[in-house]
């Protein structure tokens, strides 16, 4: 986990960060959006072997920008405009390269999909909700991941015994928390 | 108007409210009540999310990978900044080589630095100005600063000819900086001020 300051900073301070040299914002900012980079590929039904190169070279790109990124307030949108860019041009290469059948299904995507496009904003809305829980307090957050977020999902039992809470308090500990966290969502304009 | 609490309207989305509760939930939100009706879609929108994020993490050597890059990563040159020169500006030339009557409220400047060029136009409007203009040589710029009293006031990016705007800014004294990646070149002290 980041250190908690960056948890709460805007993407375009944790640029500012990064940009005095600070490896603990760039850390941050790729723990931020790690999930939605890495689950694009994936989308389009690219292998893992590609998601892998497709994150790394977004990150690449990223960084060599960090510095001309226009509007640095609109992180996300670049994020996910170059992560589709990267799956195109590896997508072409490898196919290129092997001509094997792994990439059939993005060659036969449109890239304006209307579903496509759905399927990202949605992308962006749980990396926006997994920031929130971030900057939940630690017993909520903990709470919030072991409910919704681990696998397999635990039992309230397993979770009372984890987080050493009374059984019958879990109910009432879990709308506090999902109180505090569509707190959190609605300063960040979540809809 | 007292509205159900957080709580209440997590059980009601979640169908776990006894009959009563439920139905005096139902005649609230009729009131009707716009306030809990939006609580109401945004619970539900962040239950969804929550419950249905099947989104990946990255290995946890993919992830190293990309954080170990930061620290790598070839350290920038020092950018070289230098300061352009005035070479041409209607409101300087004699009054007989430009009369200036109502097509003067448009400033033409000319500044050079080392090989680039800077065409500069400012249209004078009520209270400001906008400011047009388009880089002629030199490698391609990234991004045309626009600096007030030290501040970054506005950032553009030249088209592919070279060409920017800034529209409006307010009249001032300000600094141009056209931004690439091995140098800035600098129109210090750029004063738009309408004196036509």
């Amino acid at each position: 986990m980041p250190p908690p300051d960056f948890l709460t900073l805007a993407d375009s301070e944790i640029i500012d960060a990064c940009l005095a040299g600070d490896a603990r914002a760039w850390e941050a900012l790729i723990l931020r959006y790690q999930r939605l980079i890495y689950s694009i590929p994936l989308r389009y039904g690219l292998p893992e072997s590609a998601a892998d190169d497709i994150f790394q070279a977004v990150w690449m790109l990223l960084l060599e920008n960090l510095a001309r990124l226009r509007d640095r307030t609109r992180l996300v949108a670049w994020l996910v405009i170059t992560t589709r860019r990267e799956c195109w041009r590896q997508a072409r290469q490898r196919r290129r390269m092997a001509d094997g059948p792994d990439f059939a299904l993005i060659e036969n995507l449109p890239d304006d999909d209307s579903s496509l496009e759905d399927i990202f904003s949605r992308l962006e809305q749980l990396t926006l909700i997994r920031m929130a829980v971030q900057r939940l307090d630690s017993r909520c957050r903990q709470l919030i991941t072991l409910l919704f977020y681990a696998h397999p999902q635990p039992s309230y039992e397993e979770i009372a015994d984890i987080l050493d809470l009374p059984l019958g308090s879990i109910g009432p500990t879990r709308a506090r928390c999902l109180e505090k966290l569509l707190g959190i969502l609605k300063s960040t304009g979540f809809e | 108007m007292t509205h159900p609490s957080f709580a209440s309207l997590l059980d009601y989305v979640e169908d776990s409210l006894p009959r009563e509760a439920r139905a005096a939930i139902d005649e609230h939100l009729a009131g009707p009540c716009s306030q809990c009706s939006v609580e109401l879609s945004r619970i539900r929108a962040a239950l969804g999310a929550l419950a249905n994020d099947d989104t990946v993490a990255p290995p946890e050597e993919t992830l190293r990978r990309a954080v170990a890059a930061f620290r790598a990563r070839p350290a920038a040159p020092p950018r070289v900044r230098i300061a352009a020169m005035l070479v041409f500006d209607n409101y300087r030339q004699s009054p007989l080589a430009a009369v200036r009557g109502p097509a003067a409220r448009a400033r033409q400047l000319l500044f050079t630095a080392e090989g680039l060029d800077i065409d500069l136009q400012i249209h004078f409007a009520e209270g400001g100005a906008t400011l047009v203009g388009q880089i002629l040589g030199g490698e391609q710029p990234s991004i045309v600063r626009l600096h007030r009293a030290g501040e970054v006031i506005d950032d553009v990016g030249a088209d592919s000819f070279g060409r920017f705007a800034f529209r409006p800014v307010p009249l001032g004294n300000y600094d141009l900086v056209i931004e690439s990646d091995s140098r800035e070149v600098a129109i210090e002290g750029l004063e738009i001020h309408d004196a036509g």
